[in-house]
Protein backbone atom coordinates (compact mmCIF):
# COMPACT_ATOMS: atom_id res chain seq x y z
CA UNK A 1 0.00 0.00 0.00
CA UNK A 2 1.60 3.36 -1.20
CA UNK A 3 0.85 5.10 2.55
CA UNK A 4 3.85 6.87 3.78
CA UNK A 5 5.08 9.60 6.62
CA UNK A 6 4.98 12.69 5.13
CA UNK A 7 7.53 15.26 6.52
CA UNK A 8 5.10 17.82 5.91
CA UNK A 9 1.89 17.50 7.76
CA UNK A 10 0.36 20.86 7.09
CA UNK A 11 -1.19 22.36 3.86
CA UNK A 12 -2.53 25.83 3.23
CA UNK A 13 -5.92 26.11 2.42
CA UNK A 14 -7.54 29.40 1.59
CA UNK A 15 -10.71 30.84 4.35
CA UNK A 16 -13.54 32.47 3.42
CA UNK A 17 -12.17 35.44 3.55
CA UNK A 18 -9.23 34.48 1.48
CA UNK A 19 -7.19 33.95 4.39
CA UNK A 20 -3.68 31.81 4.37
CA UNK A 21 -5.40 28.74 7.19
CA UNK A 22 -3.36 25.94 7.94
CA UNK A 23 -4.47 22.74 8.21
CA UNK A 24 -3.06 19.35 9.60
CA UNK A 25 -3.20 16.54 6.99
CA UNK A 26 -1.34 14.19 9.12
CA UNK A 27 -2.33 12.54 12.15
CA UNK A 28 0.10 11.14 14.93
CA UNK A 29 -0.28 7.86 15.75
CA UNK A 30 1.16 6.38 18.95
CA UNK A 31 1.65 3.12 19.95
CA UNK A 32 2.30 1.51 24.08
CA UNK A 33 5.57 0.63 24.05
CA UNK A 34 7.46 2.36 21.22
CA UNK A 35 8.91 5.55 21.76
CA UNK A 36 8.71 6.71 18.53
CA UNK A 37 5.28 7.69 16.83
CA UNK A 38 4.40 7.55 13.32
CA UNK A 39 2.30 10.16 11.24
CA UNK A 40 -0.36 8.98 8.69
CA UNK A 41 -2.12 10.94 6.28
CA UNK A 42 -5.94 9.50 6.59
CA UNK A 43 -7.47 11.48 3.57
CA UNK A 44 -5.41 8.70 2.05
CA UNK A 45 -7.13 5.63 3.02
CA UNK A 46 -11.02 5.14 2.51
CA UNK A 47 -11.54 2.70 5.41
CA UNK A 48 -10.52 1.70 8.61
CA UNK A 49 -10.00 -1.85 7.25
CA UNK A 50 -6.71 0.83 5.10
CA UNK A 51 -6.19 2.08 8.31
CA UNK A 52 -6.06 -1.24 10.45
CA UNK A 53 -3.96 -2.95 7.62
CA UNK A 54 -1.55 -0.21 7.51
CA UNK A 55 -0.92 0.37 11.13
CA UNK A 56 -0.36 -3.45 11.45
CA UNK A 57 2.22 -3.20 9.05
CA UNK A 58 4.61 -0.12 10.68
CA UNK A 59 3.96 -1.14 13.55
CA UNK A 60 4.72 -5.03 12.90
CA UNK A 61 1.93 -6.14 14.70
CA UNK A 62 0.27 -8.26 11.51
CA UNK A 63 -2.95 -9.64 12.28
CA UNK A 64 -2.93 -8.80 16.11
CA UNK A 65 -5.26 -5.38 15.49
CA UNK A 66 -8.45 -7.79 14.74
CA UNK A 67 -10.61 -11.13 15.09
CA UNK A 68 -9.41 -13.94 17.13
CA UNK A 69 -5.70 -12.76 17.61
CA UNK A 70 -6.74 -9.32 18.89
CA UNK A 71 -4.36 -8.20 20.83
CA UNK A 72 -4.02 -4.43 20.25
CA UNK A 73 -7.29 -2.14 20.04
CA UNK A 74 -7.13 1.45 18.94
CA UNK A 75 -8.43 4.35 20.69
CA UNK A 76 -8.36 7.93 19.83
CA UNK A 77 -8.12 11.61 21.11
CA UNK A 78 -10.40 14.31 19.66
CA UNK A 79 -10.02 17.84 19.77
CA UNK A 80 -12.29 17.93 23.38
CA UNK A 81 -9.73 15.96 24.83
CA UNK A 82 -11.94 12.69 24.92
CA UNK A 83 -10.88 9.17 24.01
CA UNK A 84 -13.38 7.01 21.64
CA UNK A 85 -12.60 3.80 20.18
CA UNK A 86 -12.09 3.95 17.04
CA UNK A 87 -14.38 2.43 14.63
CA UNK A 88 -17.81 3.52 15.43
CA UNK A 89 -17.43 6.75 14.16
CA UNK A 90 -18.29 6.87 9.87
CA UNK A 91 -15.02 6.92 8.12
CA UNK A 92 -15.50 10.23 6.77
CA UNK A 93 -16.38 11.75 10.09
CA UNK A 94 -13.92 9.90 12.23
CA UNK A 95 -11.00 11.35 9.82
CA UNK A 96 -12.61 14.82 10.72
CA UNK A 97 -12.93 14.38 14.54
CA UNK A 98 -9.61 12.17 15.50
CA UNK A 99 -6.31 14.13 16.80
CA UNK A 100 -4.06 11.41 17.99
CA UNK A 101 -4.71 7.88 17.62
CA UNK A 102 -3.25 5.77 20.31
CA UNK A 103 -3.07 2.07 20.06
CA UNK A 104 -3.31 -0.13 23.04
CA UNK A 105 -3.24 -3.27 24.45
CA UNK A 106 -5.83 -5.21 25.30
CA UNK A 107 -4.19 -6.31 28.77
CA UNK A 108 -3.19 -2.95 29.14
CA UNK A 109 -6.92 -1.29 28.89
CA UNK A 110 -7.61 -3.39 30.90
CA UNK A 111 -5.78 -2.75 33.84
CA UNK A 112 -6.50 1.02 33.21
CA UNK A 113 -10.42 -0.31 33.73
CA UNK A 114 -9.50 -1.51 36.91
CA UNK A 115 -7.38 2.03 37.53
CA UNK A 116 -10.31 4.12 36.26
CA UNK A 117 -7.33 5.70 34.29
CA UNK A 118 -5.51 5.86 30.85
CA UNK A 119 -2.14 6.90 30.95
CA UNK A 120 -0.54 8.53 28.10
CA UNK A 121 0.88 5.90 25.89
CA UNK A 122 4.28 5.65 25.88
CA UNK A 123 4.88 8.64 28.90
CA UNK A 124 4.94 11.07 25.54
CA UNK A 125 3.14 14.51 25.97
CA UNK A 126 -0.50 14.63 24.68
CA UNK B 1 -13.84 -8.82 31.14
CA UNK B 2 -15.21 -8.93 34.62
CA UNK B 3 -18.05 -6.13 35.98
CA UNK B 4 -16.89 -3.25 37.82
CA UNK B 5 -18.63 -3.22 40.96
CA UNK B 6 -20.22 -0.42 41.53
CA UNK B 7 -23.80 0.65 42.60
CA UNK B 8 -23.50 3.75 40.23
CA UNK B 9 -22.45 4.20 36.78
CA UNK B 10 -22.12 7.40 35.06
CA UNK B 11 -22.49 6.77 31.35
CA UNK B 12 -21.49 10.27 29.45
CA UNK B 13 -21.56 11.25 26.22
CA UNK B 14 -20.37 14.12 24.76
CA UNK B 15 -21.22 15.08 20.71
CA UNK B 16 -20.45 18.24 19.26
CA UNK B 17 -22.40 18.66 15.99
CA UNK B 18 -22.67 21.20 13.58
CA UNK B 19 -25.92 21.33 11.55
CA UNK B 20 -26.83 24.27 9.14
CA UNK B 21 -25.33 27.28 9.38
CA UNK B 22 -26.53 27.76 13.14
CA UNK B 23 -24.72 28.26 16.16
CA UNK B 24 -23.21 25.69 18.61
CA UNK B 25 -24.80 25.38 21.48
CA UNK B 26 -24.30 22.16 23.66
CA UNK B 27 -26.29 19.81 26.47
CA UNK B 28 -24.32 17.05 28.77
CA UNK B 29 -26.19 14.03 29.71
CA UNK B 30 -25.39 11.41 31.99
CA UNK B 31 -26.69 7.81 32.87
CA UNK B 32 -26.94 6.79 36.79
CA UNK B 33 -27.88 3.99 38.10
CA UNK B 34 -30.90 4.80 39.23
CA UNK B 35 -34.76 4.29 38.34
CA UNK B 36 -35.09 4.30 34.74
CA UNK B 37 -38.15 6.23 32.73
CA UNK B 38 -39.22 5.49 29.67
CA UNK B 39 -41.24 8.30 27.89
CA UNK B 40 -44.39 7.27 26.05
CA UNK B 41 -45.16 7.29 22.58
CA UNK B 42 -43.91 10.89 21.22
CA UNK B 43 -45.73 13.82 22.04
CA UNK B 44 -46.77 16.58 20.00
CA UNK B 45 -43.25 18.31 20.06
CA UNK B 46 -42.27 20.30 17.33
CA UNK B 47 -39.98 18.52 15.07
CA UNK B 48 -37.26 20.26 13.96
CA UNK B 49 -34.81 18.86 10.77
CA UNK B 50 -32.20 21.61 12.80
CA UNK B 51 -32.94 20.53 16.45
CA UNK B 52 -30.94 17.85 17.77
CA UNK B 53 -32.08 15.44 20.48
CA UNK B 54 -30.03 15.26 23.77
CA UNK B 55 -30.03 11.83 24.87
CA UNK B 56 -28.63 11.61 28.36
CA UNK B 57 -25.63 10.44 27.89
CA UNK B 58 -23.44 13.52 28.94
CA UNK B 59 -25.12 14.52 25.26
CA UNK B 60 -23.98 17.60 24.00
CA UNK B 61 -25.79 19.01 21.07
CA UNK B 62 -25.94 21.88 19.11
CA UNK B 63 -29.40 23.23 18.92
CA UNK B 64 -31.11 26.35 17.86
CA UNK B 65 -32.39 28.84 20.05
CA UNK B 66 -35.81 27.50 21.19
CA UNK B 67 -33.87 25.20 23.15
CA UNK B 68 -31.89 27.06 25.31
CA UNK B 69 -33.58 30.53 25.69
CA UNK B 70 -35.62 29.76 28.69
CA UNK B 71 -37.35 27.38 30.52
CA UNK B 72 -40.80 27.89 28.59
CA UNK B 73 -39.34 26.94 25.90
CA UNK B 74 -38.33 23.35 27.00
CA UNK B 75 -42.19 21.94 26.78
CA UNK B 76 -42.94 18.72 28.79
CA UNK B 77 -39.58 18.41 30.14
CA UNK B 78 -39.12 18.13 34.06
CA UNK B 79 -37.09 19.07 36.68
CA UNK B 80 -35.47 15.83 37.81
CA UNK B 81 -35.64 17.33 41.50
CA UNK B 82 -39.46 17.36 40.78
CA UNK B 83 -39.41 13.95 39.75
CA UNK B 84 -36.93 12.19 42.19
CA UNK B 85 -35.42 12.71 45.65
CA UNK B 86 -33.09 15.60 46.12
CA UNK B 87 -30.40 13.51 47.65
CA UNK B 88 -30.43 11.43 44.11
CA UNK B 89 -30.23 15.00 42.28
CA UNK B 90 -27.55 16.12 44.43
CA UNK B 91 -25.63 13.23 44.07
CA UNK B 92 -25.69 12.68 40.64
CA UNK B 93 -25.03 16.36 40.38
CA UNK B 94 -22.14 15.97 42.57
CA UNK B 95 -20.73 12.83 40.81
CA UNK B 96 -21.29 14.42 37.22
CA UNK B 97 -19.16 17.35 38.49
CA UNK B 98 -16.34 14.66 39.57
CA UNK B 99 -15.93 13.30 35.97
CA UNK B 100 -17.67 15.75 33.49
CA UNK B 101 -15.81 18.68 34.03
CA UNK B 102 -13.83 18.51 30.63
CA UNK B 103 -17.51 17.82 28.95
CA UNK B 104 -18.74 21.46 30.14
CA UNK B 105 -17.15 24.11 28.46
CA UNK B 106 -19.44 24.05 25.67
CA UNK B 107 -16.68 24.83 23.52
CA UNK B 108 -16.53 24.10 19.82
CA UNK B 109 -14.40 20.93 18.55
CA UNK B 110 -11.75 22.08 15.58
CA UNK B 111 -12.86 21.58 12.05
CA UNK B 112 -15.82 19.76 11.26
CA UNK B 113 -17.74 18.59 8.54
CA UNK B 114 -21.05 21.09 8.34
CA UNK B 115 -23.07 17.93 6.99
CA UNK B 116 -21.60 15.15 9.33
CA UNK B 117 -24.65 12.49 11.01
CA UNK B 118 -25.81 12.84 14.76
CA UNK B 119 -22.64 10.48 16.15
CA UNK B 120 -22.75 10.48 19.93
CA UNK B 121 -19.83 10.27 21.84
CA UNK B 122 -20.99 8.12 25.22
CA UNK B 123 -18.57 7.51 27.78
CA UNK B 124 -19.26 5.04 31.09
CA UNK B 125 -17.59 5.49 34.51
CA UNK B 126 -14.88 3.29 35.14
CA UNK B 127 -14.48 2.15 31.11
CA UNK B 128 -11.11 4.35 29.96
CA UNK B 129 -12.48 4.88 26.42
CA UNK B 130 -15.74 6.76 25.15
CA UNK B 131 -17.68 4.93 22.57
CA UNK B 132 -19.95 6.79 19.47
CA UNK B 133 -23.55 6.30 18.79
CA UNK B 134 -25.54 6.91 15.57
CA UNK B 135 -28.18 9.08 16.90
CA UNK B 136 -30.41 9.24 13.83
CA UNK B 137 -29.87 5.16 13.37
CA UNK B 138 -32.39 4.86 16.05
CA UNK B 139 -36.71 5.21 16.14
CA UNK B 140 -36.93 5.94 19.55
CA UNK B 141 -34.84 5.24 23.06
CA UNK B 142 -35.22 1.13 23.17
CA UNK B 143 -33.48 1.06 20.07
CA UNK B 144 -30.55 3.29 21.65
CA UNK B 145 -30.83 1.49 24.97
CA UNK B 146 -30.30 -2.11 22.84
CA UNK B 147 -27.25 -0.59 21.37
CA UNK B 148 -26.04 0.71 25.03
CA UNK B 149 -26.56 -2.47 25.97
CA UNK B 150 -24.41 -4.06 23.35
CA UNK B 151 -21.66 -1.43 24.08
CA UNK B 152 -21.39 -1.53 27.92
CA UNK B 153 -23.61 -4.27 29.22
CA UNK B 154 -20.73 -6.40 29.67
CA UNK B 155 -19.19 -3.66 32.45
CA UNK B 156 -22.54 -3.64 34.15
CA UNK B 157 -23.23 -7.25 36.01
CA UNK B 158 -26.69 -7.33 35.70
CA UNK B 159 -26.48 -5.20 32.22
CA UNK B 160 -27.15 -2.04 31.22
CA UNK B 161 -31.43 -2.98 30.52
CA UNK B 162 -31.97 0.60 30.20
CA UNK B 163 -35.86 -0.11 29.33
CA UNK B 164 -36.34 -1.99 32.46
CA UNK B 165 -37.13 -0.22 35.46
CA UNK B 166 -35.53 -2.87 37.58
CA UNK B 167 -32.14 -2.47 36.36
CA UNK B 168 -32.27 1.18 38.47
CA UNK B 169 -30.90 3.00 35.42
CA UNK B 170 -31.32 6.45 35.10
CA UNK B 171 -31.09 8.50 31.66
CA UNK B 172 -30.92 11.95 32.15
CA UNK B 173 -28.54 15.04 30.81
CA UNK B 174 -27.40 18.16 31.67
CA UNK B 175 -27.48 21.38 29.64
CA UNK B 176 -24.72 22.98 29.49
CA UNK B 177 -26.33 26.30 29.21
CA UNK B 178 -27.68 25.98 33.39
CA UNK B 179 -26.08 23.28 34.11
CA UNK B 180 -29.45 21.32 35.32
CA UNK B 181 -29.92 17.72 35.01
CA UNK B 182 -32.73 16.49 33.29
CA UNK B 183 -34.36 13.64 32.52
CA UNK B 184 -34.44 12.40 29.23
CA UNK B 185 -37.35 10.47 29.32
CA UNK B 186 -38.86 13.37 29.39
CA UNK B 187 -38.13 14.53 26.38
CA UNK B 188 -40.05 13.50 23.25
CA UNK B 189 -37.25 11.20 20.78
CA UNK B 190 -37.54 14.06 18.05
Amino acid sequence: MAVADVEDCESSIEGPDKQQLFRRTCTKVLMEGKAVGRAIDLSLLDSYDELITVLENWFEIKGEMRGANKNWMMIYRDYDGEIIVVGDDPWADFREVVKQIEILSCNHVRRMMLSGALPMVSGLPQ
Amino acid sequence: MEAIPSSIFTLTKAVSMHVGGGSWSYMSTALMAYNIRIPDTASSYQDSRDACIDLGLSLRTPFLSMYHDNQSSKVGWLQPESQYGASNAGHLMSHKKSKGEEEDDGDSEGAQSKDRCCYVKVNMDGVPYGRKIGVFEHTDYWSLALQLQAMFGKYFGSGIRLFDEASGLLLIYQSNEGGEWRSVGDCPWE
